[in-house]
């Protein structure tokens, strides 16, 4: 029977073809205008959301040091918190030159210890070591790396590392720059002294609870040596950002959607009016009520779900075209879905007053 | 003696069968219907059509004709009175259930045919397929042998705008057999036909009401009424 409706309706779109064009003109239109504008609002707020994050809204940088007492014990006591995301620690500066000639600029390179599997800074590879050794941008040219690889020895203790390649630093720890990272692993049952710890909370809103967590956890010796920074001013412009942005795409999705749903039911209240007769004659033959509603609400269905799809897909592609910030593709959609439902919650009045149609009235020939 | 007792008891007698076994396809009893409180259309009717029996509702225009015919199909409600198809009650029917007792049972065939003018001819025969819950292809082999039966066949692609009237109001009549009813309703089925197309049309009744279903014609059409078992006067 599901399928008999699905064929009726489809049958009575093609006949009806005026009325079944300006239907899906209208859905599409409806999904353009969301995509092309919601949308691209949405995109350009991940964008800007995006920009911001990448300056280090979630980080917490603690800078102690080597008198203040902290020790990579903290990333062992802060490893199982939920929210956060990672965290890092750096021991003191190592003055280090490029291996290949005496005499040359001195860098500082510094221990990384980290707890959790994914490093914060880089990748993992499959040298001995684990994790490669890394120098930033300013650190290879202090050194004289122009290829970006080769070797650097301790001044202090003649120790020679393998530099593999470039450390790029996030805004919130350029001030190491420049700086040789050399992964460590940190011994649970040895704590070593650290100078810096960084941690990124798993969201911009719980900054400021990581903050106190990490504060209370650091379990120095001498706390008023130890410096806090965090960005939680970034993160409460994130916040505006995404609250300002997300209310203002909110009410404009809701204004497209009930223009749209009031031309729909405009296109299929001139639909029933016109084919008064026919609804009158599909009653006289048996159809029942729920039936003429069902066929009503899956012809605009149908027409809804190509409209949507043409509507998405072309303002995709003039997206793609002027290069503007594209929706996620869950956006899309939900806006194609919405749309679509929202022409058969419009075509609701319409359909019933379609099925209250009287034979009597209307197949009488006077 | 009623003259509907009277047509019973003849129907009855043409069936060998004893009067009191034969039971009506349809029945009004003590029917009225009015649009508004000044003006009722139809007030305190009451008949009996029993199988086989093709019966004329007859009577000057404005006399309800067309109304009756739409309340004994179960298309408008009477206003008091009850009507009952094959002994059975339709005041409490819901409206689903009054719809299925249309597609099952009933045929109609409209004074102009009332074809849907943008699907093909066989679409339009088969429309009821969908209200009677049956399988389309049977509905479509079944719409083609009647097609054929009625001389339209090779008309079966076409639009309702491309053909005659009298054509029109064939393919009505296969729309209004398809579900082989138990009772057929018609509104003036010859009123726009030639000699030739009224005798296929009424050839059709008479063979329907041979398989024991009632027929029922509102029609002003004289030779029409001559060849009908009964004829009613409103």
């Amino acid at each position: 029977m599901p399928l008999a409706v699905l064929r009726e309706a489809v049958a009575a779109a093609r006949a009806a073809r005026v009325a079944s064009i300006l239907t899906m003109t209208v859905v599409a239109v409806l999904c353009a205008v969301v995509v092309l504008t919601t949308g691209r609002t949405v995109g350009a707020q991940n964008a800007i959301v995006s920009s911001i994050d990448s300056v280090g809204t979630r980080s917490i940088v603690v800078r102690a040091p080597a008198s203040a007492g902290l020790d990579t014990g903290v990333l062992w006591r802060l490893a199982n918190a939920s929210q956060i995301s990672s965290v890092v620690a750096f021991g003191a500066a190592d003055d280090v030159t490029n291996a290949a000639f005496a005499g040359g600029e001195r860098v500082s390179l510094r221990a990384e210890y980290v707890a959790q599997p994914e490093p914060l800074l880089h990748a993992l590879t499959s040298n001995s070591s684990g994790r490669p050794v890394l120098a930033s941008p300013a650190a290879q040219r202090a050194l004289g790396l122009a290829d970006g690889v080769g070797a650097v020895s301790s001044v202090a203790s003649g120790a020679t590392f393998d530099i593999d390649g470039v450390l790029e630093l996030p805004d919130s720890l350029a001030f190491l720059d420049p700086v040789v990272a050399a992964p460590a692993s940190p011994d649970p049952t040895a704590p070593q002294a650290v100078t810096v710890l960084v941690v990124v909370a798993a969201s911009s809103e719980q900054v400021e609870a990581v903050t106190a967590l990490v504060v209370s956890m650091l379990g120095v010796t001498n706390p008023e040596k130890v410096t806090v920074t965090t960005s939680a001013q970034l993160a409460a412009l994130r916040g505006a950002v995404q609250s300002q942005l997300g209310a203002f795409s909110r009410s404009l999705t809701a204004l497209v959607f009930a223009v749209g749903a009031v031309l729909v039911a405009a296109i299929l209240f001139g639909l029933v009016m016109l084919r008064r007769k026919d609804f009158g004659r599909r009653r006289a033959l048996g159809a029942s009520r729920s039936l003429i509603v069902a066929l009503l609400l899956t012809q605009v269905a149908v027409l809804g779900s190509i409209g949507a799809v043409v509507g998405c897909l072309g303002s995709g592609a003039v997206l793609l075209a002027l290069g503007d910030p594209l929706p996620t593709l869950s956006f899309v959609a939900a806006a194609a879905v919405l749309a679509m439902l929202t022409a058969v919650a419009a075509s609701g009045v319409p359909a019933i007053v379609a099925s209250t149609r009287d034979p009597l009235r209307e197949l009488r020939v006077a | 003696m009623t003259t509907d007792e009277i047509a019973r008891a003849a129907m009855g007698a043409k069936r060998g069968t004893a009067t009191g076994a034969v039971r009506p396809v349809l029945e009004g009893r003590d029917v009225s219907f009015r649009y508004d409180a000044a003006t009722p259309v139809i007030s305190q009717w009451s008949a009996r059509f029993l199988p086989g029996e093709i019966v004329a509702l007859t009577g000057p225009s404005g006399r309800g004709k067309s109304t009756l015919l739409y309340l004994l199909g179960l298309m408008v409600r009477p206003t008091s009175g009850q009507i009952l198809v094959d002994g059975h009650p339709t005041a409490d029917l819901t409206d689903a259930e009054r719809a299925q007792v249309r597609a099952t049972r009933l045929g109609f065939v409209f004074q102009d045919a009332a074809l849907d003018p943008a699907r093909s001819i066989l679409d339009n025969v088969v429309e009821t397929s969908l209200y009677r819950g049956v399988d389309r292809r049977d509905s479509l082999r079944h719409a083609r042998a009647l097609l054929a039966r009625f001389g339209v066949e090779r008309r079966a692609e076409s639009r309702p705008g491309q053909i005659s009237g009298g054509q029109a109001q064939r393919i009505a009549l296969c729309r209004a057999l398809m579900n082989e009813p138990r009772l057929v309703l018609a509104d003036e089925p010859t009123g726009n036909l030639d000699r030739a197309s009224a005798a296929i049309v009424i050839d059709a009744f008479r063979e329907r009401a041979r398989t024991g279903a009632a027929v029922i014609i509102a029609t002003h059409d004289l030779a029409l009424v001559a060849q009908c078992d009964r004829q009613i006067e409103l």
